[in-house]
Protein backbone atom coordinates (compact mmCIF):
# COMPACT_ATOMS: atom_id res chain seq x y z
CA UNK A 1 0.00 0.00 0.00
CA UNK A 2 1.15 3.48 -0.79
CA UNK A 3 2.30 5.82 1.96
CA UNK A 4 -0.47 8.36 1.46
CA UNK A 5 -3.28 5.79 1.46
CA UNK A 6 -2.02 4.21 4.67
CA UNK A 7 -1.66 7.61 6.38
CA UNK A 8 -5.18 8.52 5.26
CA UNK A 9 -6.58 5.20 6.56
CA UNK A 10 -4.73 5.58 9.87
CA UNK A 11 -6.11 9.10 10.40
CA UNK A 12 -9.63 8.06 9.33
CA UNK A 13 -9.78 5.07 11.70
CA UNK A 14 -8.18 7.21 14.43
CA UNK A 15 -10.84 9.91 14.11
CA UNK A 16 -13.63 7.30 14.18
CA UNK A 17 -12.17 5.75 17.35
CA UNK A 18 -11.73 9.14 19.08
CA UNK A 19 -15.30 10.21 18.23
CA UNK A 20 -16.54 6.87 19.52
CA UNK A 21 -14.66 7.25 22.82
CA UNK A 22 -15.87 10.86 23.30
CA UNK A 23 -19.44 9.66 22.77
CA UNK A 24 -18.87 6.73 25.14
CA UNK A 25 -17.45 8.69 28.07
CA UNK A 26 -19.05 12.13 27.82
CA UNK A 27 -22.50 11.38 26.50
CA UNK A 28 -22.92 7.92 28.09
CA UNK A 29 -25.44 6.45 25.64
CA UNK A 30 -27.76 3.61 26.64
CA UNK A 31 -25.76 0.40 26.30
CA UNK A 32 -26.73 -3.20 25.61
CA UNK A 33 -24.69 -6.38 25.91
CA UNK A 34 -24.75 -6.74 22.12
CA UNK A 35 -23.32 -3.22 21.72
CA UNK A 36 -20.50 -3.95 24.15
CA UNK A 37 -19.34 -7.04 22.27
CA UNK A 38 -19.79 -5.78 18.70
CA UNK A 39 -18.28 -2.36 19.34
CA UNK A 40 -15.45 -3.96 21.32
CA UNK A 41 -14.52 -6.16 18.35
CA UNK A 42 -14.82 -3.31 15.82
CA UNK A 43 -12.89 -0.70 17.79
CA UNK A 44 -10.29 -3.31 18.87
CA UNK A 45 -9.72 -4.27 15.22
CA UNK A 46 -9.47 -0.63 14.16
CA UNK A 47 -6.88 -0.01 16.87
CA UNK A 48 -4.79 -2.94 15.53
CA UNK A 49 -4.35 -1.09 12.25
CA UNK A 50 -3.50 2.19 13.97
CA UNK A 51 -1.03 0.74 16.48
CA UNK A 52 0.72 -1.36 13.81
CA UNK A 53 1.04 1.63 11.46
CA UNK A 54 2.32 3.95 14.19
CA UNK A 55 4.75 1.29 15.45
CA UNK A 56 5.98 0.76 11.87
CA UNK A 57 6.58 4.53 11.53
CA UNK A 58 8.55 4.53 14.80
CA UNK A 59 10.62 1.48 13.90
CA UNK A 60 11.29 2.45 10.26
CA UNK A 61 14.71 3.88 9.47
CA UNK A 62 14.47 6.97 7.29
CA UNK A 63 17.46 8.05 5.20
CA UNK A 64 17.17 10.93 2.72
CA UNK A 65 13.45 10.20 2.26
CA UNK A 66 13.97 6.42 1.85
CA UNK A 67 12.36 4.01 4.31
CA UNK A 68 13.61 0.65 5.46
CA UNK A 69 13.05 -1.70 8.40
CA UNK A 70 15.91 -3.33 10.28
CA UNK A 71 14.96 -6.67 11.83
CA UNK A 72 12.59 -7.74 9.06
CA UNK A 73 11.87 -11.47 9.09
CA UNK A 74 13.79 -12.11 12.30
CA UNK A 75 12.16 -14.37 14.89
CA UNK A 76 11.59 -13.17 18.45
CA UNK A 77 11.06 -9.54 17.42
CA UNK A 78 7.78 -9.19 19.26
CA UNK A 79 4.12 -9.35 18.37
CA UNK A 80 3.70 -5.65 17.54
CA UNK A 81 6.83 -5.53 15.36
CA UNK A 82 5.70 -8.61 13.43
CA UNK A 83 2.28 -7.04 12.86
CA UNK A 84 3.95 -3.82 11.67
CA UNK A 85 6.19 -5.78 9.26
CA UNK A 86 3.17 -7.71 7.95
CA UNK A 87 1.48 -4.43 7.03
CA UNK A 88 4.52 -2.74 5.50
CA UNK A 89 6.12 -5.76 3.80
CA UNK A 90 3.31 -8.34 3.44
CA UNK A 91 4.09 -11.94 2.55
CA UNK A 92 7.38 -13.80 2.71
CA UNK A 93 10.44 -11.55 3.12
CA UNK A 94 14.16 -12.05 3.24
CA UNK A 95 16.22 -11.44 6.35
CA UNK A 96 18.55 -8.46 6.34
CA UNK A 97 21.70 -10.44 5.47
CA UNK A 98 19.93 -11.79 2.39
CA UNK A 99 18.33 -8.63 1.04
CA UNK A 100 17.84 -5.01 1.99
CA UNK A 101 14.93 -2.98 0.67
CA UNK A 102 14.42 0.78 0.68
CA UNK A 103 11.21 2.34 -0.57
CA UNK A 104 10.15 5.92 -1.13
CA UNK A 105 7.16 7.74 -2.50
CA UNK A 106 8.74 11.15 -1.95
CA UNK A 107 11.83 13.06 -2.97
CA UNK A 108 14.61 14.16 -0.62
CA UNK A 109 12.75 17.43 0.09
CA UNK A 110 9.68 15.50 1.24
CA UNK A 111 7.46 16.19 -1.78
CA UNK A 112 5.44 13.32 -3.25
CA UNK A 113 6.99 11.80 -6.38
CA UNK A 114 5.06 12.56 -9.53
CA UNK A 115 5.47 11.67 -13.19
CA UNK A 116 5.06 15.38 -13.97
CA UNK A 117 8.58 16.06 -12.70
CA UNK A 118 11.99 14.74 -13.63
CA UNK A 119 14.24 13.40 -10.88
CA UNK A 120 17.88 12.61 -10.39
CA UNK A 121 19.68 10.25 -8.04
CA UNK A 122 23.35 11.09 -7.64
CA UNK A 123 25.61 8.39 -6.25
CA UNK A 124 28.99 9.83 -5.23
CA UNK A 125 32.20 8.08 -6.44
CA UNK A 126 32.22 4.57 -4.95
CA UNK A 127 28.80 5.27 -3.48
CA UNK A 128 26.75 2.60 -5.23
CA UNK A 129 25.25 0.16 -2.71
CA UNK A 130 27.93 -2.29 -1.52
CA UNK A 131 26.92 -5.93 -2.05
CA UNK A 132 28.04 -9.46 -2.86
CA UNK A 133 25.13 -10.15 -5.24
CA UNK A 134 23.37 -7.23 -6.94
CA UNK A 135 21.51 -3.97 -6.47
CA UNK A 136 18.63 -2.51 -8.42
CA UNK A 137 16.39 0.53 -8.48
CA UNK A 138 12.83 -0.23 -9.59
CA UNK A 139 9.95 2.12 -10.25
CA UNK A 140 6.29 1.42 -9.64
CA UNK A 141 3.08 3.40 -9.64
CA UNK A 142 1.19 4.40 -6.50
CA UNK A 143 -0.23 0.84 -6.29
CA UNK A 144 3.29 -0.59 -6.49
CA UNK A 145 2.83 -2.01 -9.99
CA UNK A 146 5.03 -1.63 -13.03
CA UNK A 147 4.39 1.30 -15.36
CA UNK A 148 4.18 0.56 -19.09
CA UNK A 149 6.67 2.60 -21.08
CA UNK A 150 7.85 2.64 -24.72
CA UNK A 151 11.40 1.50 -23.94
CA UNK A 152 10.33 -1.35 -21.60
CA UNK A 153 12.59 -0.12 -18.82
CA UNK A 154 11.26 -1.08 -15.42
CA UNK A 155 14.45 -0.94 -13.41
CA UNK A 156 18.02 0.27 -13.40
CA UNK A 157 20.63 -1.96 -11.84
CA UNK A 158 24.25 -3.04 -11.73
CA UNK A 159 23.50 -4.91 -15.00
CA UNK A 160 22.30 -1.79 -16.84
CA UNK A 161 25.75 -0.74 -18.06
CA UNK A 162 25.59 2.63 -16.29
CA UNK A 163 28.21 5.07 -17.50
CA UNK A 164 29.87 6.89 -14.60
CA UNK A 165 30.68 10.60 -14.72
CA UNK A 166 34.30 11.75 -15.10
CA UNK A 167 34.78 11.84 -11.29
CA UNK A 168 33.45 8.28 -10.87
CA UNK A 169 30.04 9.31 -9.56
CA UNK A 170 26.87 7.91 -11.09
CA UNK A 171 23.70 9.83 -11.99
CA UNK A 172 20.41 8.03 -12.51
CA UNK A 173 17.61 10.00 -14.15
CA UNK A 174 14.01 9.19 -13.28
CA UNK A 175 11.69 10.91 -15.67
CA UNK A 176 8.69 10.49 -17.89
CA UNK A 177 8.04 12.46 -21.06
CA UNK A 178 4.29 12.05 -20.63
CA UNK A 179 2.66 13.01 -17.31
CA UNK A 180 1.83 10.04 -15.11
CA UNK A 181 0.31 9.63 -11.68
CA UNK A 182 2.14 9.26 -8.40
CA UNK A 183 5.11 6.97 -8.23
CA UNK A 184 7.07 4.95 -5.75
CA UNK A 185 10.62 3.69 -5.98
CA UNK A 186 12.24 0.56 -4.62
CA UNK A 187 15.93 0.14 -4.06
CA UNK A 188 16.91 -3.43 -3.32
CA UNK A 189 20.30 -4.87 -2.50
CA UNK A 190 20.80 -8.62 -2.33
CA UNK A 191 23.47 -9.98 0.02
CA UNK A 192 24.21 -6.44 1.21
CA UNK A 193 27.68 -5.42 2.39
CA UNK A 194 28.55 -4.68 6.03
CA UNK A 195 28.24 -0.90 5.56
CA UNK A 196 24.55 -1.47 4.80
CA UNK A 197 24.03 -3.94 7.63
CA UNK A 198 25.68 -1.53 10.09
CA UNK A 199 23.42 1.26 8.90
CA UNK A 200 26.44 3.32 7.80
CA UNK A 201 25.51 3.34 4.13
CA UNK A 202 23.31 6.32 3.25
CA UNK A 203 21.07 6.06 0.22
CA UNK A 204 21.26 9.31 -1.74
CA UNK A 205 18.02 11.32 -2.01
CA UNK A 206 15.82 11.50 -5.08
CA UNK A 207 16.21 15.11 -6.19
CA UNK A 208 13.72 16.96 -8.35
CA UNK A 209 15.33 18.45 -11.48
CA UNK A 210 14.20 22.01 -12.12
CA UNK B 1 -29.38 -5.29 34.95
CA UNK B 2 -25.82 -4.19 34.31
CA UNK B 3 -24.64 -0.77 35.42
CA UNK B 4 -23.05 1.62 32.94
CA UNK B 5 -19.63 0.91 34.43
CA UNK B 6 -20.09 -2.84 34.00
CA UNK B 7 -21.01 -2.24 30.36
CA UNK B 8 -17.87 -0.16 29.90
CA UNK B 9 -15.71 -2.83 31.52
CA UNK B 10 -17.19 -5.52 29.26
CA UNK B 11 -16.69 -3.31 26.20
CA UNK B 12 -13.12 -2.58 27.25
CA UNK B 13 -12.29 -6.25 27.80
CA UNK B 14 -13.70 -7.30 24.43
CA UNK B 15 -11.78 -4.45 22.77
CA UNK B 16 -8.49 -5.42 24.42
CA UNK B 17 -8.98 -9.10 23.55
CA UNK B 18 -9.83 -8.26 19.92
CA UNK B 19 -6.78 -5.99 19.67
CA UNK B 20 -4.49 -8.68 21.07
CA UNK B 21 -5.88 -11.50 18.90
CA UNK B 22 -5.82 -9.51 15.63
CA UNK B 23 -2.33 -8.13 16.28
CA UNK B 24 -1.04 -11.60 17.10
CA UNK B 25 -2.62 -13.28 14.07
CA UNK B 26 -2.10 -10.43 11.56
CA UNK B 27 1.13 -11.88 10.02
CA UNK B 28 -0.59 -15.25 9.70
CA UNK B 29 -3.64 -13.66 8.07
CA UNK B 30 -1.42 -11.88 5.53
CA UNK B 31 0.53 -15.07 4.81
CA UNK B 32 -2.71 -17.01 4.28
CA UNK B 33 -3.32 -14.74 1.27
CA UNK B 34 -0.08 -16.10 -0.22
CA UNK B 35 -0.98 -19.65 0.76
CA UNK B 36 -4.27 -19.29 -1.09
CA UNK B 37 -2.53 -17.76 -4.12
CA UNK B 38 -0.14 -20.73 -4.30
CA UNK B 39 -2.52 -23.60 -3.53
CA UNK B 40 -5.71 -22.30 -5.17
CA UNK B 41 -4.71 -20.03 -8.08
CA UNK B 42 -1.06 -20.57 -9.00
CA UNK B 43 1.14 -18.21 -10.99
CA UNK B 44 0.12 -18.81 -14.58
CA UNK B 45 -0.49 -22.51 -15.04
CA UNK B 46 -2.49 -24.56 -12.58
CA UNK B 47 -2.65 -24.31 -8.80
CA UNK B 48 0.64 -25.40 -7.24
CA UNK B 49 0.00 -28.47 -5.13
CA UNK B 50 1.46 -28.73 -1.66
CA UNK B 51 5.16 -29.70 -1.38
CA UNK B 52 5.75 -28.73 -5.02
CA UNK B 53 7.99 -25.94 -6.21
CA UNK B 54 6.92 -23.91 -9.23
CA UNK B 55 9.05 -21.39 -11.11
CA UNK B 56 7.26 -18.52 -12.78
CA UNK B 57 7.18 -18.69 -16.61
CA UNK B 58 10.02 -16.94 -18.47
CA UNK B 59 7.37 -15.03 -20.44
CA UNK B 60 5.91 -13.55 -17.25
CA UNK B 61 9.37 -12.54 -16.06
CA UNK B 62 10.15 -10.99 -19.46
CA UNK B 63 6.86 -9.09 -19.63
CA UNK B 64 5.67 -8.36 -16.08
CA UNK B 65 2.80 -6.19 -17.30
CA UNK B 66 0.82 -9.05 -18.80
CA UNK B 67 0.27 -11.92 -16.41
CA UNK B 68 -1.71 -14.96 -17.61
CA UNK B 69 -5.41 -14.50 -16.86
CA UNK B 70 -5.48 -17.58 -14.65
CA UNK B 71 -2.61 -16.35 -12.47
CA UNK B 72 -3.10 -14.98 -8.99
CA UNK B 73 -2.96 -11.18 -8.78
CA UNK B 74 0.05 -11.65 -6.52
CA UNK B 75 2.06 -12.73 -9.58
CA UNK B 76 2.31 -9.08 -10.60
CA UNK B 77 2.07 -7.44 -7.19
CA UNK B 78 5.22 -5.65 -6.14
CA UNK B 79 7.89 -4.45 -8.49
CA UNK B 80 10.66 -6.99 -8.99
CA UNK B 81 12.68 -7.23 -12.17
CA UNK B 82 15.67 -9.01 -10.69
CA UNK B 83 14.83 -12.42 -9.34
CA UNK B 84 12.97 -15.21 -11.11
CA UNK B 85 10.48 -16.39 -8.53
CA UNK B 86 10.03 -19.96 -7.42
CA UNK B 87 7.09 -20.52 -5.10
CA UNK B 88 5.65 -23.43 -3.17
CA UNK B 89 3.83 -24.24 0.05
CA UNK B 90 5.55 -26.88 2.15
CA UNK B 91 3.79 -29.13 4.65
CA UNK B 92 6.44 -30.33 7.08
CA UNK B 93 3.99 -31.82 9.58
CA UNK B 94 4.36 -35.30 8.07
CA UNK B 95 8.15 -35.19 7.94
CA UNK B 96 10.99 -33.15 6.51
CA UNK B 97 11.36 -32.29 2.83
CA UNK B 98 14.70 -32.32 1.01
CA UNK B 99 15.47 -29.42 -1.32
CA UNK B 100 17.82 -30.51 -4.08
CA UNK B 101 19.53 -27.58 -5.75
CA UNK B 102 20.99 -28.39 -9.18
CA UNK B 103 24.41 -27.14 -10.27
CA UNK B 104 23.77 -23.46 -11.03
CA UNK B 105 27.15 -23.00 -12.73
CA UNK B 106 28.28 -20.37 -10.24
CA UNK B 107 25.10 -18.29 -10.30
Amino acid sequence: MNNRTSTFLTVLIGVICVLFFINLFFFAPERTLRNDVLQGILIGTGLVYITAQIYAKIKATKVNGWNTMFGLGEPGSGMLFKAACALIFPGPVNVLQEAMYWTTSGDGAGHALSGKHAYLMHFPPGGLPPNQAFWSLTMGDAQNRFVANPINRYSVSDRSGLVPNADGSVDIYLQNSAPAGHESNWLRVYVPGTAILDGEYKVPPVVEVQ
Amino acid sequence: MMTHLQHLILFGSVMAAAWFLFTYFLPRLMLSVYKRAILVKGFGDDPISVNTLYTEPQTLFADPLRAPASASKLATTGVNRDTLLTAGWLDLSKGPQVLHVPDMAGR
